[in-house]
């Protein structure tokens, strides 16, 4: 992993150069020329010298802060380190809410994560897609094998059994010629 | 009519020949039937590229067709052609099936030859599907198909697999039983039309009289004949929530089956509403749009999030297939040219990645004999390469720009957001969803410390795997990056299925005493309006 992080070092030394400030000797700003063909915009002569001290302004405070910065991190850590555990118990609840990133990640993990996967897991995959759909599925197969099960016993081999067969469905028969209650002939050649 | 010879027979029945070839050998020589097997799908393979030429950029209609009279009465006829949509799933199946060969090379050890017969007697089925242009033949090679996989699930899957494979013949049988009585319904309403002189199974024909109204469907028999093809190509796709099919199927098949179940059958079911559900009952088409979208939509999510929380690893890329196919059935009924290309591109798109995903899930399982996620973990650390295929197959399949699942993706929210914006939104959770299921499994398999002893010293990718993976790979890539070969060639085809669903001037066609143009009702500004970008965004994509 060094090499990559040697190349990005020198590179962000280097790169800097390229959009030089004007107030600095030589400044000149590669990457706005660069631009220039797509956005256009060479600022008007008169409001160079304003944009110089707005310029070195930024520069300034920008450099002055990361100054400050460095400097209080020596002073914490490296100075006086007993001072940066002082603070860590005098402040610790906003030392943990900023150790665990204002619980975002937990707030997420409540909120959003947790919930769809039960959601997912209980409701979708278990609830509707097993049992729900796919136990109709196969619902309607058993019932399929069930029926024929049942059926299956008219089929005994048992002569006598099928005598009473007969029998009860000439019955039937009969009484649908003979007694059909309703206006429409289920058969042909019925009597009413 | 016959000026391109006889290659689209010559790809249905090679295999078939080759699957006799490979009967008529001893059984007991496995290395040798493995490489006849391998050279025939090869052969195959590259017979199919040639269709490639014989299908100008640009234009519609069907190319190298062959006709033939099969049955005199009833009137069936062998009739094949190829347009710019079917030309690539031909070739992603002529593709995937080497792929699947050198797949199966170590995995399947008994009845050696029966696997490949089984593998080269479905590639004729599933070709004779896509290049099919009678009725009859198509339900035809429909069932063909059927027998193969159901045994490859049968004889070689695992643990439940006749279970599964009773369950996805029945399923899909039940299905054809409705495109047969369509079918048979259609049959019947063109003998009727002519007086019974020329009574035809024949697709273009059908299509022919059913535009210029010599056969009058009244709407709710349209609407009846679209469902009985629709919900057969429906369980197919599958779309929610006729899938439940699919994650047993695909568990319990071979690695092999998985590739060519995910990686083209699902796709016949989505070609058939192409080229079978739209352009024959637009109206019912544009009727039951919204329903199907809403189907589809459902599918992407709920598929998604049912992946997410699989605990067996083949069966989250089971799911996924659901939530992706949801894409290509949204893109379709958005009924726009980009819309449908992309439906047309995540179909090949899709075949490839989840193709690649099967593969990758049953070089696992050779290693460790099991699908559970929670025995994985850190899988990194003793195979870097399969982890980094891994990566990159999952990686495309969750939409990747440059990788091909973005290609289809994109284009299918792209040309579904013209029409319908709110589809498009609620579709576009389907791919933060995607990432989710995908990166998540990819990090509780490969990431992480190794929790299980045995998998320390599992070994890496071998030469064969390399190969397969590195040829997906490349494809993967190339579909990322050249997609414009493709999209080129789907352009016309796609935009002529357009047309038949919605022509040119909808609505004065849809109410004949509304002819005058300052009385076309207001719905039909923002149609119009449509119709310029459409064209443009045809050319920009397509035609250059």
């Amino acid at each position: 992993m060094l090499a990559p992080l040697m190349i990005l070092a020198v590179l962000s030394i280097v790169g800097g150069w390229l959009a030089a400030p004007a107030f600095l000797p030589g400044g000149t700003d590669y990457f706005v020329r660069f631009l220039q063909p797509v956005f256009g915009g060479v600022e008007a002569a008169g409001a160079e010298a304003e944009a110089h001290s707005l310029e070195l302004w930024l520069a300034g405070v920008a450099v002055a802060t990361a100054l400050a910065g460095a400097l209080f991190a020596y002073w914490l850590y490296l100075k006086r380190p007993e001072k940066a555990d002082g603070l860590v118990r005098s402040l610790k609840p906003a030392y943990t809410t900023l150790l665990n990133k204002y619980y975002v990640d937990e707030l997420y993990a409540a909120v959003v994560v947790k919930p769809l996967l039960w959601i997912s897991t209980v409701v979708l995959w278990k609830g509707a897609d097993v049992a729900g759909i796919d136990g109709a599925v196969n619902g309607i197969a058993s019932g399929t094998t069930s029926i024929g099960d049942g059926m299956r016993h008219t089929q005994s081999g048992n002569t006598r059994s099928y005598a009473v067969w007969v029998v009860a469905g000439a019955i039937v028969v009969i009484a649908v010629i003979f007694f059909w209650p309703f206006g429409f002939k289920p058969v042909i050649g019925m009597v009413r | 009519m016959l000026h391109g010879g006889h290659l689209l027979s010559v790809l249905i029945f090679f295999p078939a020949v080759g699957a006799l070839a490979l009967l008529l050998l001893r059984g007991d020589d496995h290395k040798f039937i493995r490489i006849i097997a391998l050279i025939v799908s090869l052969a195959e393979f590259i017979f199919s590229l040639l269709m490639v030429r014989s299908v100008p950029i640009g234009t519609t209609g069907y190319h190298l067709e062959e006709f033939l009279k099969w049955i005199n009465q009833p009137p069936i006829n062998y009739h094949l052609g190829v347009d710019g949509i079917s030309l690539f799933l031909v070739i992603l199946t002529t593709f995937l099936t080497p792929i699947s060969i050198l797949a199966s090379w170590k995995s399947i050890e008994h009845r050696v030859k029966e696997f490949f017969v089984m593998l080269l007697m479905l590639e004729v089925g599933v070709v004779g599907v896509f290049l099919s242009l009678d009725l009859f033949l198509f339900f035809l090679f429909w069932e063909v198909m059927l027998i193969p996989m159901a045994l490859l699930i049968g004889i070689w899957g695992h643990e439940r697999r006749v279970y599964a494979a009773v369950k996805f013949i029945l399923y899909t049988m039940a299905g054809s039983i409705f495109m047969l009585i369509g079918i048979i319904w259609l049959y019947n309403a063109t003998g009727v039309a002519t007086n019974w002189t020329a009574a035809t199974f024949d697709l273009p024909t059908i299509q022919l009289m059913l535009q210029n109204g010599s056969i009058a469907l009244g709407s709710r028999s349209e609407m009846l004949l679209f469902l009985a093809f629709f919900v057969a190509f429906a369980i197919k796709v599958p779309l929610f929530p006729l899938h439940t099919w699919l994650p047993d199927a695909h568990v319990e098949a071979p690695t092999a089956g998985s590739v060519m179940l995910a990686g083209v059958l699902l796709k016949m079911g989505t070609y058939g509403m192409i080229r079978f559900c739209l352009p024959l009952f637009p109206e019912a088409s544009r009727r039951a749009a919204g329903w199907v979208a809403v189907l589809a939509i459902i599918g992407i999510i709920y598929g998604a999030l049912v992946a997410m929380v699989q605990p067996n690893l083949k069966k989250l890329v089971a799911y996924s297939s659901v939530s992706h196919l949801g894409f290509v059935v949204l893109g379709i009924f958005a009924f726009h040219n980009i819309s449908m290309q992309g439906a047309v591109y995540q179909m090949l798109a899709h075949g490839i990645s989840t193709g690649a995903l099967f593969l990758l899930v049953g070089m696992l399982y050779d290693r460790r004999h099991t699908f559970e996620i929670s025995e994985f973990g850190g899988l990194a650390t003793p195979m870097p390469k399969l982890a980094a295929f891994f990566l990159f197959v999952a990686l495309s399949s969750l939409g990747l720009p440059m990788l091909n699942g973005f290609v289809g993706e994109y284009l299918v929210l792209l040309g579904t957001y013209q029409r319908h914006w709110g589809w498009a939104s609620w579709a576009a959770l389907g791919v933060i969803l995607s990432a989710c299921y995908l990166l998540w499994s990819y990090q509780r398999v490969f990431f992480g410390e190794i929790t299980r002893e045995k998998n320390r010293t599992l070994p890496d990718a071998s030469t064969r795997e390399k190969w397969i993976l590195v040829t997906m790979a490349v494809v993967t890539l190339w579909m990322g990056i050249g997609s414009t070969f493709i999209t080129t060639r789907t352009a016309a085809a796609s935009q002529d299925v357009i047309d038949q669903v919605e022509p040119q001037r909808p609505y004065e066609a849809a109410a004949p005493n509304v002819i005058t143009p300052s009385r076309i009702p207001p719905q039909a500004k923002p149609d119009s309006r449509n119709a310029s970008p459409k064209i443009m965004t045809t050319e920009r994509l397509g035609l250059r």
